[in-house]
């Protein structure tokens, strides 16, 4: 889950992180009678606002509120903005990078520091930066900021420590994915202050400190939102065969075969946790919406790949026939149908318009000739 | 001798007496004498399956001679329940349950390392050796899990269906199948089977089976160098889009170097027999056999 800046700067205020004072604004007229010396930050879950215009500095009221109406209307790398942060502006004489992330390799934390901040992390060299390694086990120690800081000549920065510490603390309480604070800044004052936050939560524990609104884990599109809405994975593609397998391997092996094979792929559908096989037949009911969000790409085939040796079979042949007997009849579907109560899938669906193999290779073959010529069975 | 489960392997279950223990206990009493009980706190004295229910991992270590536990206990308990296991003195750890952050996966496989304790997991469909031991969810009945010489190593377990019936037509079996699971953080990594794959008397040649993200299929590749023993690779995900999570966790192309197939290239130039899609796993292992 991604945080938007806002919902992150409201975290590091709470851990007693300094940031700069702010309001938020969904609605340009709701937006107060404010003096100058704002700046007005559109709240996008992108990159790249600054250039595209969406951050504003404003020095009076009228221009705040017209930055607001203005920041409201756009649309950032194809991101509406829906709401917008109106802040303080601080007096900046330097800007820092800092991050903590997880390291899959060594199944560590790690922390990135680099004096040269505020500007995108991707363009900065990787020599420009100190990287420290944290062992979960035994947590941030002093050392390791020393470590951290110490070739930017800022390991005498007392505040910039308990920054460090603080981000350290809350990166564990919360079990963050990502934190990242680009800028850090240090004011005209010689205060610390932590002007950008970018954060992502663990799906698996969101521990409820942070209120979602139109957050999301990645850009999906409507169709791959709405199989998301059930539990399931939904990737789109441009080509012509839709894709749906129990199982993110197989899901992902599939539409390789297929395209290796001279086909090309719509869907790569990973059904997940989807009841479409439950013994409950309104569970089923409810997978079956998910399933009929395939028939809203207009895919030219749709292949069900399903090898199952724990899920029942007839059960999934139930929740097929529901949503794709009709469909069946245009479009061609294909049902690769092998493992537990196989023989009684076959028999749910043997008046269907539904081709049924056992092997997978035969649903592969059969799923791009139907791409070219259509129904060629019955 | 098969890695990681075998048949020294004394297996039990935390969480036997729930949905999923019960269906696992069902299947592995059938079919493995290795499988020797359970735990679920407060059910003491019950039995599943004709199997000993304790309290405590420590109790069935003490009763039944314990070394391997297979964990289908719910997410938020997960953790808890590795680290009660590596208390009492088991060695090998199967994780089945998903949902698992990635903080607890971190603290996890820390505690089990330190401990010289072997975790396969979290979210991952498990390890067997056919014939001998299974701490995994594959079903006997449905799959022709026969023995043989086969290493097959494998991120997905849905995939490794497939695979392992793919590879059973061509006439092979297996010595161990291990799926190390899609999760961001493994305690089993692909260079740890492979190690264990290399010096194991029963595997002569392994199939390697990984997907896009992250860099454990690649981080093997100097390991493979010097691996004398034939290896079969493919990485799923080559039609999948750039910085799109796909059903795994860990499968997203984020980082450098990190899409199929640029992770496909560099197990080819350590000298993997590459494949871009499963139907040519077993032709690559007959054409091997022929060669040899």
């Amino acid at each position: 889950m991604n945080l938007f800046e806002y919902q992150g700067k409201e975290l590091f205020s709470k851990a007693g992180i300094p940031v700069p004072k702010g309001i938020i604004v969904k609605n340009a007229d709701e937006t107060p009678d404010i003096d100058g010396g704002r700046v007005v930050k559109a709240q996008v879950l992108t990159g790249g606002r600054g250039k595209a215009g969406a951050i504003k500095k404003c020095d009076t009221n009228e221009e705040i509120k017209q930055a607001v109406r203005d920041i409201l209307a756009m649309k950032v790398k194809g991101h509406s903005v829906k709401a917008v942060l109106i802040e303080e502006l601080s007096s900046v004489k330097e800007e820092y990078y800092f991050s903590i992330a997880i390291n899959r390799k060594n199944k560590n934390f790690i922390m990135m520091f680099s004096r040269q901040g505020g500007i995108e992390v991707e363009s900065l060299a990787a020599d420009k930066f100190t990287t420290v390694e944290i062992n979960p086990v035994i947590g941030l120690r002093p050392y390791m900021i020393k470590e951290l800081l110490l070739s930017s000549g800022l390991d005498g920065n007392e505040q910039l420590k308990e920054v460090i510490e603080k981000s350290y603390e809350l990166f564990t309480l919360e079990k963050m994915q990502l934190l990242e604070m680009n800028p850090v800044a240090l004011t005209a004052a010689d205060e610390i202050m932590v002007l950008d936050s970018k954060i992502v939560l663990d799906d698996n524990y969101l521990s409820g400190s942070v209120e979602f609104s139109e957050n999301e884990s990645g850009s999906l599109t409507p169709v791959e939102a709405k199989i998301a809405q059930y539990g399931a994975t939904g990737v789109e593609l441009d080509g012509d065969i839709a894709v749906v397998c129990a199982g993110a391997g197989v899901s992902m092996a599939t539409a390789d075969s297929i395209v290796r094979k001279g086909g090309s792929v719509r869907l790569i559908f990973d059904t997940g946790t989807l009841p479409s096989d439950s013994s409950d037949e309104s569970k089923r009911i409810w997978a079956s919406n998910a399933y009929a969000a395939v028939l809203d790409l207009n895919p030219k085939v749709i292949l069900f790949n399903e090898f199952y040796q724990a899920g029942r079979l007839d059960y999934e042949a139930m929740t097929i026939k529901y949503v794709m007997e009709e469909a069946a009849e245009r479009i061609p579907v294909i049902f690769r149908c092998k493992g537990r109560m196989a023989e009684a899938a076959n028999e749910i669906l043997k008046d269907t318009k539904i081709y049924i193999t056992e092997s997978y290779e035969d649903a592969c073959d059969m799923a791009i000739k139907a791409a070219k010529e259509g129904i060629t069975w019955r | 001798m098969a890695i990681i489960v075998n048949n020294n392997s004394r297996t039990i279950i935390q969480g036997i007496t729930g949905t999923t223990g019960r269906t696992f206990a069902e299947r592995m009493s059938q079919h493995y004498d290795t499988f020797v009980g359970g735990v679920t706190p407060g059910k003491a004295g019950e039995t599943v399956c004709g199997k000993p229910v304790f309290n405590f991992v420590r109790d069935a270590v003490a009763a039944l001679g314990a070394n391997t536990s297979i964990i289908v206990v719910p997410s938020r308990f997960v953790k808890d329940a590795v680290y009660e296991a590596v208390d009492a003195g088991i060695k090998t750890i199967w994780t089945y349950t998903d949902g698992v952050s990635v903080h607890d996966a971190v603290d996890m496989v820390h505690y089990c390392r330190m401990n010289g304790v072997r975790l396969v997991g979290p979210n991952s469909a498990g390890v067997l050796s056919p014939g001998k031991a299974s701490a995994a969810e594959h079903n006997e009945k449905m799959l022709p899990l026969v023995p043989g010489n086969i290493g097959l190593l494998s991120k997905s377990g849905s995939l490794s269906y497939e695979v392992i019936n793919m590879i059973y037509n061509a006439g092979f079996g297996f010595s161990t199948i291990i799926c190390i699971g899609g999760d961001p953080v493994l305690g089993t990594t692909c260079a740890d089977v492979l190690e264990m794959f290399a010096c194991d008397e029963e595997t002569e040649a392994i199939v390697m089976v990984g997907e896009l993200g992250g860099t454990d299929e690649v981080d093997c590749a100097e390991l493979i160098k010097t691996i004398k023993k034939p290896i079969v690779g493919y990485i799923s995900g080559h039609t999948a889009p750039p910085q799109k999570k796909m059903g795994h966790a860990g499968a997203i192309a984020g980082g450098a170097g990190e899409t199929a197939k640029e992770k496909t290239e560099v197990l080819a130039a350590a000298g993997v027999i590459t494949v871009s899609s499963i139907e040519e796993i077993p032709e690559a292992l007959k054409k091997l056999k022929e060669r040899i």
